[in-house]
């Protein structure tokens, strides 16, 4: 008896190790363009294409290779394709503009108290993912587009999410000491070692 | 002997203001691309910093002279554009590539130009009461190319100032990298 709860115990544990070491994350290809996403045989554009991933596709994502690259399975092929073109969620529409402010004569801009409202506490590592790859993202001192700009942030820049609402981040660069605000759609959860 | 003295002397401080002020040709090697890029710098500037960063690759310049803006230069491959550069695009893909590039801009400029090579490239600006930046993209080979110019406090950038980027995107010369 006390060997046949052994070996059990041994299965399970065997099982328990084999699935930890295979743990799959489900994500959403999602292109600019609506075209495919490539994957390729290395992490590297340099790499070969097996098979082009549709707009919109749910892709296993494997591991994180670095910022730029995920190891990812989809339709029976194992590869790697750009982290920039997958979302965690389902992809919807891309909005079509945030509106425009209204433009004042001073050149002092003040900020309604309602934007700096909906913040919810959160803490998560993130990397920033301008929306052209040889762009770069601004941090600013206030949730607006009419805000002051602070510095800019290059793509694979890694920053502390501290709060967010739908449209923006409160971000902190432990790197620099400097705290401010990103939108939100330009920050990616980081994966991979922190 | 005091002509012969002072006119050294004057030919001395010329020669050693020259240099700084004759442009420099660098070279910008984006990640496993088949080419890279010869630019020349605008004169009295030189490179501060350079780094690579996976598919990234970024290129810092100053002028040597206080008060003038930063000039950053930066590539990086897209998958969406593989082989393909802005000449090659519908008109639609080119108004969605300067959407992505004016996303966070509330009053874009933007103007489309050519080098006298030929290559197209896309000038944005944005000029408000807080803030003011220029930037000049190109895409190239499926290499996105970005000239990025601003103050330290994205102050208001003048004329000239807005000229540089393209000024430098016109020097560019794409060399083959066989060896890449």
């Amino acid at each position: 008896m006390k060997r046949k709860l052994a070996f059990i115990l041994a299965v399970l544990i065997v099982v328990c190790i084999a699935t930890a070491a295979t743990a799959y994350t489900t994500m959403y290809v999602f292109t600019s363009n609506g075209n495919p996403l490539n994957m390729r045989d290395a992490p590297s554009m340099l790499g070969n294409i097996m098979t082009q991933i549709p707009n919109g596709a749910a892709v296993l994502v494997n591991d994180t290779y670095d910022e730029t690259w995920y190891s990812v399975t989809y339709n029976g092929y194992t590869g790697y394709s750009m982290a920039r073109y997958l979302v965690s969620g389902a992809p919807t529409p891309a909005p079509t503009w945030c509106p425009v402010p209204t433009a004042t004569p001073s050149p002092y801009v003040t900020f309604p108290n309602e934007i700096f409202f909906d913040f919810q506490p959160t803490y998560y590592t993130a990397l920033v993912r301008p929306s052209n790859p040889a762009g770069y993202v601004n941090l600013r001192w206030a949730p607006s587009l009419q805000a002051e700009i602070h510095s800019h942030y290059y793509a694979n820049a890694v920053l502390t999410v501290m709060s967010q609402n739908s449209l923006w981040c409160q971000v902190l660069d432990e790197t620099g000491r400097i705290m401010g605000f990103m939108m939100r759609q330009f920050l990616y959860p980081y994966y991979g070692d922190s | 002997m005091r002509k012969i003295t002072t006119t050294v002397l004057i030919l001395a401080l010329i020669c050693a203001f020259v240099p700084a002020a004759a442009a420099q040709e660098i070279e910008i090697h984006p990640e496993n691309a088949q080419f890279y890029i010869v630019a020349t710098l605008p004169g009295g500037s030189r490179v501060e910093n350079s780094m690579t960063d996976g598919y990234f690759s970024l290129t810092e310049i100053e002028y040597i002279t206080v008060g003038r803006p930063s000039v950053v230069i930066t590539t990086a491959a897209d998958e969406l554009y593989i082989g393909r550069s802005l000449s090659d695009l519908s008109k639609e893909d080119v108004n969605l590539i300067i959407a992505t590039i004016t996303v966070e801009m509330s009053e874009p400029v933007v103007e489309v130009g050519a080098t006298p090579d030929g290559y197209e490239y896309i000038v944005v600006n944005e000029s408000t009461a807080t803030n003011d930046t220029c930037d000049t993209v190109m895409l190239i080979n499926g290499y996105f190319i970005m000239v990025h110019v601003f103050y330290a406090d994205f102050s208001e950038l003048t004329e000239a100032d807005m000229e540089i980027g393209p000024a430098i995107v016109e020097t560019f010369r794409f060399v083959s990298n066989i060896n890449s």
